[in-house]
């Protein structure tokens, strides 16, 4: 065993040892971009194929809510398979851009990015992913993810091409919410028991609290982090908090995040990054 | 020469296969969830190269392996690579000296480095973390995919064994 230690061998051990301890040190410390971004933008096109040939199956078993149509297009063009995928993949685009323009509306202020879902890693509970757009597409950390149901989750890491999304089931992500019927606001949380049921809490609900069932909570917009407005979910209980004498309430995302495929990014919207002391101070020239 | 070139064609079959299995894990609906639980493939890959190679080798195949686990999890670059590259190294030398290699010892193996590897993620990123229901995910998750992963040591064991048996 003695000698094991003074063989080559046993040195490079040593020196990889040391080298992926200074690189986890580094990543921890600086971020991940560099290398990170290397990996991403060999492995994203491999990603992006798969789950385009994972959809492209889902289509046509009519997994996709496509059922319908699909037979329809299947009578019609049983030898044009790849026409038919051509098609499916126009109707994709068709939908979001749809979606987009229904969220644009609404919205005039933001600014869309639209991105597929192309990789879940199965190490996070929390129902993560990565999307197939990134820094060269002008998206940033911390940049709000939506469908056209609500809100699914924020982007945490950027690469050129790939970014990661943390989704609103993650015990990391508190977003302030607001019950517009009843003007009582929260601040939604998760943990693993709610994830599992795809759920989220409300927390910090009075003892008098007029939220009920169906009630439809939506982002209040304090935190300058998402828009105001975006609906998060709707209630299915209200409950007395495990840990204080506030009340808390189950709500059901909109979305289902476990198995969204399509997403948007809002890259731009007013009063980004503005938290609601600095509109305040905007608002009122700083004279509190 | 012949011979040079071959274990350099194993090698390159090798990195092949962990880019296959890592895109295959990470792309949503490719391998199957069972009951929410996803396995990591790359981690019996990494194994059973190891069964085969030589310390150095496996060494970098158990790092190539974990950087590719740290980049899909998002974590801090070089946690599993460090362990997984360890382990690997271990695993090596130990068949080099003490284990015989069979089936038997690749799902032992396998078994073993998934729990330790997959228990030291939880360790890191869930109790340290401060995460609530730390025990329920164990039991729930972490376990369970640790077994799950484990059993891709099915299919990559007669893939290295072939492999090492025609370029060896």
């Amino acid at each position: 065993m003695k000698r094991f230690f003074h063989t080559g061998k046993s040195r490079v051990l040593v020196g990889v040892t040391a080298v992926l301890l200074i690189l986890a040190v580094l990543s921890a410390g600086f971020g991940r971009t560099a290398t990170s971004s290397f990996l991403g933008v060999i492995t994203a096109p491999l990603q992006g194929a798969g789950t385009a040939a994972m959809r492209a199956i889902g289509d046509a078993l009519g997994v996709n809510d496509h059922t319908e149509e699909l037979d329809a297009l299947k009578e019609e063009n049983r030898l044009l398979r790849e026409q038919l995928v051509d098609y499916y993949d126009v109707k994709r685009q068709n939908i979001q851009y749809a979606s987009i323009l229904e969220i644009k509306e609404q919205n005039k202020d933001f600014e869309f990015v639209a991105a597929a879902v192309i990789g879940r890693d199965p190490n996070d509970l929390y129902y993560g992913f990565s999307i197939d757009q990134g820094s060269l597409n002008g998206i940033s950390v911390n940049d709000p993810v939506i469908t056209s149901d609500g809100v699914v989750g924020i982007v945490t890491e950027v690469y050129a091409t790939t970014s990661r999304v943390k989704t609103i089931l993650s015990p990391d992500l508190e977003i302030s919410a607001v019950s517009t019927e009843f003007r009582e606001s929260g601040v939604t949380s998760s943990d693993i028991e709610t994830a599992e049921a795809g759920c989220i809490r409300l927390n910090y609900l009075t003892r008098d609290t007029k939220i009920k069932e169906n009630t439809i909570i939506t982002t209040s917009g304090l935190s300058g982090v998402y828009p105001k407005g975006l609906v998060l979910g709707y209630v299915t209980s209200v409950q007395p908090s495990e840990y204080d004498v506030s009340y808390c309430a189950t709500v059901q995302p909109c979305v289902d995040i476990k198995n969204v495929t399509d997403v948007f990014v809002i890259t731009d919207f007013l009063g980004q990054g503005e938290s609601s002391n600095a509109i305040f101070d905007e608002q009122t020239g700083g004279n509190k | 020469m012949m011979e040079r070139r071959m274990t350099a064609v194993r090698y390159f079959a090798y990195a092949l296969e962990f880019f296959v299995l890592h895109v295959l894990s990470q792309t949503p609906g490719m391998l199957p969830a069972i009951e929410g639980i996803r396995p990591v493939p790359l981690i019996a890959a990494a194994v059973a190269a190891a069964l085969f190679e030589s310390e150095i080798p496996s060494l970098v195949f158990g790092l190539s392996a974990g950087l590719l686990i740290d980049f899909g999890m998002g974590c801090v670059l070089g946690f599993h690579a460090l362990i997984l590259a360890a382990l690997c190294f271990l695993i090596s030398w130990l068949c080099r000296n003490l284990l015989r290699v069979n089936f038997l010892t690749c799902a032992a193996v396998s078994l073993g480095v998934c729990v330790v590897l997959l228990s030291l993620q939880w360790v890191f990123f869930v109790v340290l973390a401060g995460q609530s229901g730390a025990g329920h995910i164990y039991v729930r998750y972490i376990l369970p995919r640790a077994a799950y992963s484990a059993l891709f040591c099915l299919v990559v064991y007669p893939i290295h064994r072939g492999l090492f048996s025609v370029t060896g």
